[in-house]
C-alpha cells in the first residue's frame, strides 16, 4: 500500500517537485502526508497549495478518488511499469543529489547499477556520418566495459548510441519526455521494444502523456543527473544537448565532447564546450582511458583492411576521411578516371573499408 | 445514282478504312449524313455543299444521302470532307466513276473549295499501301508526309478544282512539290550537328558517365542532387548522344506524331530523337494518353527518345504510378467504354529530383531539413517505380576548378577534358552495334530491355565476378531485383569497353550506380 500513497502524492497536479519533496522531508513518508491535517500541510507548502492537496485528494470525495487512484496504479503496474518516488529504497542516489530531483518516475525495465560508472551519451538529432560513427564506436566500447549508457532515445545520436550499446551486449536506459508507455519518436520503435528487456525506459510523466516541447529540457536534467559522465557528440550552436551538458556541469558531473573542425556548424556547440573546459575526446579508446576503463579490450568496429588492398585502392583509401567526401572532391584528389574511381570505391565498400553516406558521399571505415 | 470512295480514320493507333457512299435520288430535297458520326463529321455536310458550289458544282434539288461505312465505327476527324465531296460529285455524274477505284482520299475542305491539311496521314497511307492501294489524294501540305511511303503515287491537291481536274484528265496537278523523296530508301539517318552539347557541362564526369551508360544501353536514369548540379542540362543532352534512329524507328515515331498532328509540313520524317519534358502539373491522361477518344500521351510521344521528369517528387503520386505499365511493357494500354487502345511507349526515362525539400542536403550549413522531412520527401517516389530505374546517381554542385575555363575563355569556354556529345555518341554507337548483333534474333535490342528470364543467357558472370556479387549482396544490402538491374548495367559497361564478357571492374562500376542508398534511412 505504500506505493499507492506515493502514487497519490505524485499525481497531484499543481504541486511542484520541490513541494512534494518538502512534504516528504517534513512528514517522512507519503502515507504520513496523506493522513496529515490541513494546517500541518499548509505550514510546509503554504495555504494555496494545501488547497490543491485537499481538493484533488481523498477528503472531498474519498471513495471515487480512491478507486480511481487504485485502478490507475494497478493498470500501469500490470503493464510492467513501476512507480518509484524519492523515498523508495531503489530511487537512484545520483538523482537525489540534483536540484529539482523528480519526486517520482515511472520505469519499464531496470535502472543502472548504483555502484558502477554510468555514462550519458547525447548529441545531434541529424548527425553526420562522422558523428554517427564516433557514437557507435564509443557506445560499443562502453558496452564492452559493462558501462550502462543513458540517453533520450531521440532521433540521431541518442538512438544510434543506445542501439549500438544493445548490439554490443550492453545495457541502456532511455529517459523520455512523454509517458514511458509511448514510443517517441515513432521510428525508433524497434529500439524501444528492445530497451524494455535489455535496459530500461524511464519517465517522470504519467503513462499516456503525449510528448510536449517543454518536457524535453526538463527530462534532460534526469539524463545528466543519472550519469556520472556526459558525452556530447555533434551538438550545433543551439542544440538541446548543450542544455543537458550545462545541467551536467551544474550537477557537478563531468562533461566530455567530441571535437569537430573549426567552422563546422554541426560541431560548433561541442567545440564551444571544449573551449569552456569540457574534456576533449580524442578517440573512443582515449575516452576509455580517461574513464579508467583502459582494461577494456577495445575492438574496432571493422577490421583494418589496409594490408590486403591493391596499390590503387590503397591510394583511394588514404584519400578518404572520417568526414564524408564527395565524388567530385575524391576525383580531384586521386586524379583517377571516374569509372576507375567508382569501381575502386565499390570494392572498398564491399571490403568494409569505406561507406557510402547520404547523397553519394564517402567516408572511411577503419 | 450511287458512288463510293475510300477514306480512312485512325482509331487509337490503328487505321480503319472507311467507305464513303453517296446516293442521289428523287425525293424530298436535302443532304443527309449517316454512319455513327461525331459532330465534326456531321458538319462536313454543310462544308462540302458550300465548297462544291464554290467550285462550280451545283447541287440539284434532290435527295442526297451520304453513308460512312462501316456503320458501327465511330467516325471522328475532318479528313472525310474531301472523300464526301468526291463521292457526291461522282454520284452526280460530275466525274467518271472508274477514276475513283483504288484511290484513298484524305483531306478537309474549306468553304471556298480549298483543301486543308489533316492529321494521321502517314499511318493511313502506310496501311493503304500495305492493303494494295497505289494512289492517294492528299492535301498539298501533307504531300511530303505521304511520300515517305515509297511506291505510293501521291496526288497533292490544294483545291477541289485541282481534284476534279485530276480525276477528269488524269494529270497530276503541280503544286511545287519535288519528287525527290519518292521511292528513295534511306539507310541511316543523319544526326543533327546543332543542339545542346555535353561539352557545355563542366566537370561532372560521373554524371556524364552515367548519361553515357544510359544512352548506350537504354537504361532509365535517376539523378538526385542539389539545384545547379547539372541534372536538367544532362537530361536535355542525353538524347543527343543516343545513336541515330533507324529508318523503322523514325517511321514509327513519325506515325505517332502524324496521329497527334504534330508533324511539321517541311520535315515530315522525324530524324531527331524526341525529348519530352512534361511539367510536373501534368495530368494522368496527358502523360500516358487518354481522353474520351484517346490521344497519345507524353510517354508515347517520347518513344525512341527521352522522357524527362524534372522535380520527380513534385508530380502527383497517382500520375507517377501510371508510369509503371509503360516502363515494364513499353506499351500503354488505355481502356475506355469505346474500346481499348494500345500505343507504343518505349522511352528512356530520365528523372531528376532534389535530395530533400530545400535541396541542399547533406550540406548542413544550408539545409535544415529534419530526417523526417527528408524521408517523407523521398517516400513520394514509390518502390515499384524505383524498381524500374536501372541507374541512379547523386549529383553534386559544380566545383570551381571545373568552371575555370568559363571565366578564362579558353577553348571557347569549354574545358579540354570535357568530352563532347560527338565523342560520347561515338562510344554509345559502338555499344549499340554490339547489342544489335547480340540481340539480332530477339524481340528486344538493348541491354536495358533484357527480360529477367534471359539475364543468365546474356549476363554470365565468371567466378571472380560471382564472388564480388556475393559479397556485394550481403555487404551492400542488394535485393534480387537490384541484382538484375546491376547485371544489365554491367553488361552495358562491358559493351562500352568492348568486352565480350562481364569482368570484375565492369560489375564493380555497375554496383556504384545502384539505387539502394538513396532510400536507405540516413
Amino acid at each position: 500500500m505504500n506505493g499507492l500513497y506515493a502514487y497519490w502524492l505524485g499525481r497531484i497536479p499543481d504541486l511542484t517537485n520541490g513541494m512534494k519533496r518538502k512534504l516528504i522531508s517534513a512528514f517522512g513518508t507519503s502515507e504520513e502526508v496523506f493522513h496529515a491535517g490541513r494546517k500541518q500541510i499548509a505550514s510546509v507548502i503554504g495555504e494555496e497549495k494545501a488547497d490543491a492537496v485537499f481538493s484533488s485528494g481523498n477528503r472531498m470525495d474519498p471513495f471515487d478518488e480512491h478507486d480511481r487512484i487504485v485502478s490507475e496504479y494497478r493498470s500501469f503496474s500490470s503493464a510492467g511499469m513501476n512507480y518509484f518516488t524519492i523515498g523508495h529504497p531503489r530511487y537512484p542516489e545520483r538523482l537525489k543529489e540534483i536540484a529539482q530531483a523528480p519526486y517520482g518516475f515511472w520505469l519499464i525495465g531496470r535502472l543502472p547499477e548504483e555502484a558502477g560508472l554510468v555514462v550519458a551519451m547525447i548529441g545531434s538529432r541529424e548527425p553526420t556520418p562522422y558523428g554517427r560513427k564516433i557514437a557507435e564506436e564509443i557506445a560499443g566500447m562502453l558496452a564492452s566495459g559493462n558501462v550502462p549508457v543513458i540517453s533520450g532515445m531521440a532521433r540521431g545520436i541518442d538512438s544510434i548510441s543506445q542501439k549500438a550499446v544493445l548490439d554490443a551486449g550492453g545495457s541502456s536506459l532511455a529517459v523520455l519526455g512523454c509517458g514511458a508507455d509511448i514510443c517517441y519518436p515513432r521510428e525508433v520503435q524497434a529500439l524501444y521494444e528492445r530497451l524494455k528487456w535489455e535496459g530500461g525506459i524511464l519517465s517522470e510523466y504519467p503513462p499516456g502523456t503525449e510528448p510536449k516541447r517543454s518536457f524535453f529540457p526538463a527530462r534532460n536534467r534526469i539524463i545528466s543527473g543519472l550519469a556520472d559522465v556526459t558525452v556530447v557528440i555533434e551538438a550545433g550552436k543551439k542544440s538541446g544537448s548543450l542544455i543537458t551538458a550545462g545541467m551536467a556541469l551544474e550537477q557537478g558531473r563531468d562533461v566530455y565532447a567530441v571535437p569537430g573542425r573549426c567552422g563546422d556548424t554541426m560541431s560548433e556547440g561541442c567545440n564551444r564546450l571544449i573551449h569552456d573546459g569540457a574534456g576533449m575526446i580524442l578517440s573512443a579508446a582515449d575516452l576509455m582511458e580517461e574513464l579508467h576503463l583502459s582494461h577494456v579490450h577495445t575492438v574496432p568496429l571493422s577490421q583494418n583492411c589496409k594490408r590486403t588492398l591493391a596499390p590503387k585502392e590503397d591510394m583511394v583509401y588514404s584519400c578518404l576521411d572520417l568526414y564524408a567526401k564527395s565524388l567530385n572532391v575524391l576525383e580531384v584528389e586521386t586524379h583517377l578516371e571516374i569509372t576507375e574511381l567508382l569501381r575502386i570505391l565499390t570494392i572498398l565498400e564491399i571490403e568494409g573499408c569505406a561507406s557510402r553516406t547520404a547523397q553519394g558521399h564517402f567516408i572511411r571505415l577503419e | 445514282m450511287f458512288a463510293s470512295v475510300l477514306s480512312a480514320v485512325v482509331i487509337g493507333f490503328h487505321v480503319c478504312f472507311v467507305t464513303v457512299e453517296a446516293d442521289v435520288s428523287d425525293g424530298l430535297p436535302g443532304l443527309h449524313m449517316v454512319g455513327y458520326l461525331a459532330s465534326e463529321v456531321k458538319e462536313a455536310g454543310e462544308r462540302v455543299r458550300t465548297a462544291l458550289r464554290n467550285s462550280g458544282i451545283r447541287l440539284p434539288a434532290k435527295r442526297m444521302i451520304i453513308n460512312l461505312a462501316p456503320a458501327d465505327l465511330r467516325k471522328q476527324g475532318s479528313m472525310f470532307d474531301l472523300a464526301i465531296a468526291l463521292a457526291l460529285s461522282a454520284a452526280l455524274g460530275e466525274i467518271p466513276l472508274p477514276s475513283l477505284s483504288g484511290v484513298i482520299i484524305l483531306g478537309e475542305t474549306s468553304l471556298n473549295g480549298e483543301i486543308c491539311s489533316v492529321a494521321g496521314v502517314l499511318p493511313m497511307v502506310q496501311k493503304a499501301f500495305a492493303e494494295g492501294i497505289r494512289t492517294c489524294i492528299l492535301p498539298r501540305q501533307n504531300v511530303k508526309e505521304g511520300k515517305l511511303v515509297s511506291g505510293m503515287t501521291i496526288v497533292g491537291v490544294s483545291s477541289i478544282g485541282d481534284v476534279l481536274e485530276y480525276l477528269r484528265t488524269g494529270r497530276i496537278p503541280d503544286n511545287g512539290s519535288d519528287g525527290d523523296e519518292t521511292g528513295r530508301e534511306r539507310k541511316a539517318l543523319p544526326h543533327p550537328a546543332e543542339g545542346p552539347d555535353f561539352a557545355e557541362i563542366h566537370g561532372q564526369s560521373s554524371v556524364k558517365r552515367a548519361a553515357l551508360i544510359a544512352a548506350a544501353g537504354f537504361h532509365n536514369l535517376l539523378l538526385a542532387g542539389p539545384p545547379g548540379s547539372g541534372k536538367t542540362m544532362t537530361a536535355r543532352r542525353l538524347s543527343t548522344i543516343m545513336p541515330p534512329m533507324t529508318v523503322k524507328e523514325s517511321m514509327d515515331l513519325s506515325c505517332i506524331y502524324s496521329i497527334s498532328g504534330l508533324l511539321r509540313e517541311n520535315e515530315p520524317l522525324i530524324t531527331v530523337r524526341p525529348f519530352r519534358a512534361p511539367h510536373h502539373t501534368v495530368s494522368g491522361a496527358a502523360l500516358i494518353g487518354g481522353g474520351p477518344f484517346p490521344k497519345p500521351g507524353e510517354v508515347t510521344l517520347a518513344t525512341s527518345g527521352v522522357l524527362f521528369l524534372d522535380e520527380l517528387t513534385e508530380y502527383r503520386r497517382s500520375v507517377l504510378e501510371l508510369l509503371r505499365q509503360p516502363l515494364e511493357e513499353h506499351t500503354v494500354c488505355i481502356s475506355r467504354t469505346k474500346g481499348t487502345f494500345e500505343y507504343p511507349a518505349d522511352f528512356l526515362l530520365v528523372a531528376a529530383m532534389n535530395p530533400c525539400p530545400c535541396g541542399y542536403y547533406p550540406d548542413r550549413a544550408r539545409c535544415a531539413c529534419s530526417s523526417g522531412e527528408i524521408s517523407r520527401y523521398r517516400s513520394k517516389i514509390s518502390k515499384p517505380l524505383l524498381d524500374r530505374i536501372d541507374l541512379c546517381l547523386e549529383t553534386e554542385p559544380v566545383c570551381y576548378e571545373d568552371m575555370e575555363s568559363t571565366f578564362s575563355g579558353r577553348d571557347g569556354g569549354r574545358s579540354a577534358q570535357d568530352p563532347d556529345s560527338g565523342q560520347m555518341r561515338q562510344q554509345a554507337f559502338h555499344a549499340w552495334q554490339i547489342q544489335q548483333e547480340r540481340f539480332a534474333s530477339m524481340p528486344y535490342s538493348h541491354n536495358g530491355r533484357i527480360p529477367t528470364p534471359d539475364l543468365p543467357r546474356w549476363c554470365r558472370l565468371d567466378a571472380s565476378c560471382r564472388r564480388l556479387m556475393a559479397s556485394a549482396f550481403g555487404r551492400l544490402g542488394l535485393s534480387a531485383r537490384s541484382c538484375h538491374r546491376v547485371l544489365r548495367v554491367a553488361r552495358t559497361i562491358a559493351d562500352l569497353a568492348g568486352s565480350g564478357c562481364i569482368r570484375e571492374e565492369h560489375l564493380a562500376e555497375a554496383l556504384a550506380y545502384r539505387i539502394a542508398d538513396l532510400w536507405r534511412d540516413s
